[in-house]
């Protein structure tokens, strides 16, 4: 399958590809969003931003530009009621830029359609109308061509959507010109699909509604949009762990030299952070031999670290004077200390089974430390991962509401306010085991 | 590969961290935000929508606006100078002879559009809201400019965008009430 992600998804990646799966699941399995004033595909793009603006994936997610104010970064947006939704333009960004990005191919196996086109075949299959099983996706020199009166409005859509894309990248257009261009095709019938295409494109042209069942399709669904994130996310990403704000810098750089300076900045606040470099030029200056040494295999000819030679030339080129300024101990508006861009994004260490059940093993090693609902808490959400609030989350389940109503403490609690107490709680029994400074945020 | 204890506590730790303890946007929410707004132009970014939506609301709540057609503009073919989306140069009549439009590009990639009510049509919309649109509908409305007391209004705050001049190709001249 063409655009395979090589590496394990930051963790907030795999926490929205949930979130998202849900989203589009919950969307084209119901028939009463089909038809209304405002089309599904824009219904969509609105729940997502939102989504997205919640604080959560403004921390963890969003870039945060922290030499602005915050009351620079949001929109207010008036409701008819009157209330006023704060909407973080990052938010706004992300939703419209990054998620709407086309993927193009990067397949070795050049024929092969990409992730987005796999996710539409897929979820084809899950149309309501059983015919839709039999949906198939090829490259093909032929005329797409029209039978069946239920395959028109696809048609139509996809047609609409070819003409609309003028251009291909280079790649995408010799694939065409070689392969043919992709074709979605059932029985006698098939449409022309756009080479280069975007999630919201997809939901476009794709027929809905689909069966319910695709809202428990968790085998191949969420991991196979989990992939198409981490590719969509790939640059911005970097752009993130890195400071460079992407709305200026996407594109400008390769998701190879966007590494090197990620490794740059990390290693440069290291060496601050250890105090073995008091001025941020002199431990980017550091970080930047540190690491070309280490890349470097022929003493002979010195490896190029983010498409430079040497120092000099990187502290005068636009991205160096741009990481330059960017502060090691920005603090954003509240005044807490800002513990860097790169924080879950840069967490891409494996999940393993075995780290599962060692954390599973502390509920048993530690047990006099944990209360019934801290640990059945700890069980769910830390170990098997378990959403809080979805039809499937811990708020739905009898034994958390029998442990919740069993404790006095927390019974009238809103749900909300019961989190932030178990995390607290949670919180209290760890530092107990390991000292708060040994954590690293 | 051996965990140390200190490494479990410290995913422990990053998986805490990483609970999304924020209830989800509800479709109640998502229905009062779509309420206020029209619908979205052909490949209309959602940043410009946004703000076409709260452009219309402060004037006036977008769901109990009405939108009531008064005439059109149809522009000839010679107008568009061979591109779907070209500006006209000359001023434009609407339809019924009552309004004449003129646009002019500014700096920033904002357009100046000004709209006069002509002769009697002058005090019969005086001060009253005139809104422009793509089509027939509230939902294409791209601006909404109160006249003054001699039935003439502007606006210079549309950006210069694909969808906005199309929208001007053939625009529709409609009474806000």
């Amino acid at each position: 399958m063409a655009m395979q992600a090589s590496r394990k998804p930051p963790r907030i990646i795999t926490i929205f590809a949930k979130k998202l799966g849900g989203i589009l699941a919950d969307y084209l399995s119901n028939p009463e969003l089909l038809g209304q004033r405002i089309p599904l595909k824009d219904r969509l793009t609105v729940k997502i931003m939102l989504s997205l603006n919640k604080k959560f994936y403004q921390r963890e997610l969003l870039f945060r530009d922290y030499s602005q104010k915050s009351s620079d970064l949001l929109i207010d947006y008036v409701m008819p009621k009157g209330h006023i939704e704060k909407l973080h333009i990052e938010s706004i960004y992300y939703t419209e830029e990054i998620l709407s990005r086309r993927l193009t191919i990067v397949s070795k196996q050049k024929s092969l359609p990409s992730n987005l086109h796999m996710l539409l075949l897929m979820l084809c299959r899950y149309n309501v109308n059983d015919v839709w099983q039999r949906t198939k996706i090829k490259r093909r020199h032929t005329e797409p061509s029209v039978t069946d009166t239920f395959f028109k409005a696809t048609e139509t859509i996809a047609k609409k959507q070819c003409k609309k894309l003028k251009n291909v990248s280079a790649v995408s257009e010799t694939y065409r010109k070689k392969y043919g261009c992709f074709q979605l095709v059932l029985g006698r019938n098939s449409a022309e699909l756009i080479e280069e295409i975007s999630l919201f494109d997809l939901i476009e042209v794709m027929p809905s509604p689909l069966k319910s069942a695709i809202t428990t399709q968790s085998t191949w669904f969420v991991p196979l949009i989990e992939r198409i994130l981490s590719s969509l996310n790939e640059n911005y990403g970097l752009l993130r762990s890195c400071g460079l704000p992407p709305q200026e810098w996407r594109g400008e750089l390769s998701i190879g030299k966007l590494r090197d300076l990620k490794l740059l900045k990390r290693t440069s606040d290291d060496l601050l952070k250890t105090g073995q470099q008091k001025e941020l030029s002199l431990a980017y200056q550091q970080a930047f031999l540190e690491i070309q040494a280490r890349k470097t295999k022929n003493p002979k000819k010195l490896a190029k670290l983010a498409g430079f030679y040497d120092f000099m030339e990187f502290s005068h080129s636009k991205v160096g004077t741009a990481l330059l300024k960017i502060e090691f101990n920005s603090f954003d508006d509240s005044g807490k200390e800002n513990h860097g861009f790169a924080d879950t994004l840069a967490a891409e260490e494996e999940c393993s089974s075995e780290m599962d059940s060692a954390l599973k093993n502390l509920l048993t090693d530690y047990t006099d430390s944990f209360t019934p609902l801290t640990a059945y808490f700890f069980e769910q959400v830390l170990v098997l991962q378990r959403p809080l609030y979805s039809d499937k989350g811990l708020f739905n389940d009898i034994q958390f509401r029998r442990l919740v109503a069993a404790d006095k403490n927390y019974a009238k609690m809103k749900e909300e306010k019961l989190v932030d107490k178990i995390i607290q709680k949670i919180k209290l029994i760890m530092q107990k085991h390991v000292p708060l400074n040994d954590f690293v945020p | 590969m051996t965990l140390t204890t200190q490494q479990v506590w410290q995913e422990a730790y990053q998986r805490l961290m990483l609970v999304d303890k924020e209830r989800p946007v509800s479709e109640e929410t998502v229905d009062n935000f779509l309420a206020g707004l029209p619908k979205r132009l052909f490949d209309e970014s959602l940043l410009s929508w946004i703000k076409r939506g709260q452009k219309l609301n402060k004037i006036l709540s977008f769901p109990t606006l009405k939108f009531r057609y008064l005439t059109d503009i149809q522009r000839l073919a010679a107008d568009t100078r061979e591109t779907q989306d070209a500006l006209p140069e000359k001023s434009l009549l609407s339809g019924n002879k009552q309004f004449r439009l003129t646009l002019q590009v500014l700096a920033d990639n904002k357009l100046r559009l000004k709209i006069e009510a002509l002769n009697l049509a002058s005090s019969r919309y005086a001060h009253r809201l005139i809104g422009i649109a793509a089509n027939n509908s509230k939902d294409d409305l791209i601006t909404v400019i109160r006249l003054d007391e001699d039935g003439e209004g502007i606006d210079d705050t549309l950006e210069n965008s694909p969808i906005v001049r199309q929208a001007l190709l053939r625009p529709v001249i409609a009474l806000i009430e």
